[in-house]
């Protein structure tokens, strides 16, 4: 377990990435904004990592969150139509 | 640089690279409003803008990005000037308060995802619903709509360094909302 040695939070573990730079990457590694290397060690680090691991799969979990339960507002009825009214030009006489 | 489009052609991009976003961006402007009238009036003054700048469109690139643009500044100009939301002012003192590195230390750290998974929805809504404009704002951009740092950067005009602080300290509060929310359910 990557906390219990002396190396807690600045040193690298077998994942290549300390404790403190994986904790500080996991939203960007989430987002899917980290290279494939730093990716690769933080997706390491996770899995022998339990407070990572468990932050990894708070986040993730607020996210979809997030995506299934605010985003369900309907477009009132008549607005597409009062924008392309008022976008074509008025016919000639 | 500016296109010469053809009548037809600027109702085509209209219609097939415009439109369908229309749903993003009315709960785009709802989560910034919060009032279905001023969320009607918000996207419809966006999409006649985005007809009259049409030319500076270039046809085929991202147009979602470029309607969240609009949006967000007619929502700064006509809108925020009006509304009780916080001034620049109050913001940029949560933001500095919020880059604190203490602060991170301070994030509870026991609210667990399977409580996440049990909550029905409206604590998450409400949660995010009371989040300065600013911060609200990077998480319904990248975590609602999926945009990538970059378009974020650009839909803000911030760099991307302010991008990546300002959605870490958002949802560093949006956690410890929710663990308000859990405790006073007796989640945790």
């Amino acid at each position: 377990m990557c906390c219990n040695n002396s190396n807690k939070n600045t040193g690298n573990d077998s994942s290549g990435i300390s404790h403190k730079d994986c904790m500080d990457l996991l939203y960007q590694f989430l987002d899917n904004e980290v290279d494939d290397k730093v990716g690769g060690q933080v997706h390491e680090h996770i899995k022998i990592c339990m407070p990572c691991y468990e932050r990894y799969n708070l986040d993730k979990a607020i996210k979809e969150m997030l995506k299934t339960k605010c985003i369900g507002k309907q477009v009132p009825k008549d607005l597409i139509q009062s924008i392309k009214v008022q976008i074509t030009p008025p016919s000639p006489k | 640089m500016k296109k010469d489009y053809s009548r037809k052609e600027k109702n085509d991009i209209f219609e097939e690279e415009f439109l369908p976003h229309i749903h993003s961006m009315y709960n785009f402007a709802y989560r910034l409003t919060f009032n279905e009238d001023d969320s009607k009036d918000l996207v419809q003054d966006t999409y006649l803008k985005a007809f009259r700048f049409i030319e500076s469109f270039e046809k085929g690139t991202n147009a979602k990005a470029w309607l969240f643009r609009i949006l967000k500044n007619s929502f700064i100009n006509d809108f925020r000037k009006k509304s009780k939301e916080p001034s620049k002012l109050d913001y940029q003192e949560v933001e500095t308060y919020y880059n604190s590195d203490d602060v991170d230390e301070k994030i509870t750290t026991d609210l667990r995802a399977e409580t996440v998974q049990d909550m029905i929805g409206d604590e998450i809504s409400n949660a995010l619903n009371s989040l300065d404009v600013d911060f609200r704002t990077v998480i319904i951009l990248c975590d609602l709509e999926g945009f990538k740092y970059d378009e974020m950067a650009k839909i803000l005009d911030v760099p991307i360094g302010t991008v990546r602080s300002r959605l870490h300290r958002a949802r560093n509060l949006l956690k410890e909302k929710l663990t308000e929310y859990a405790r006073k359910m007796g989640y945790s």
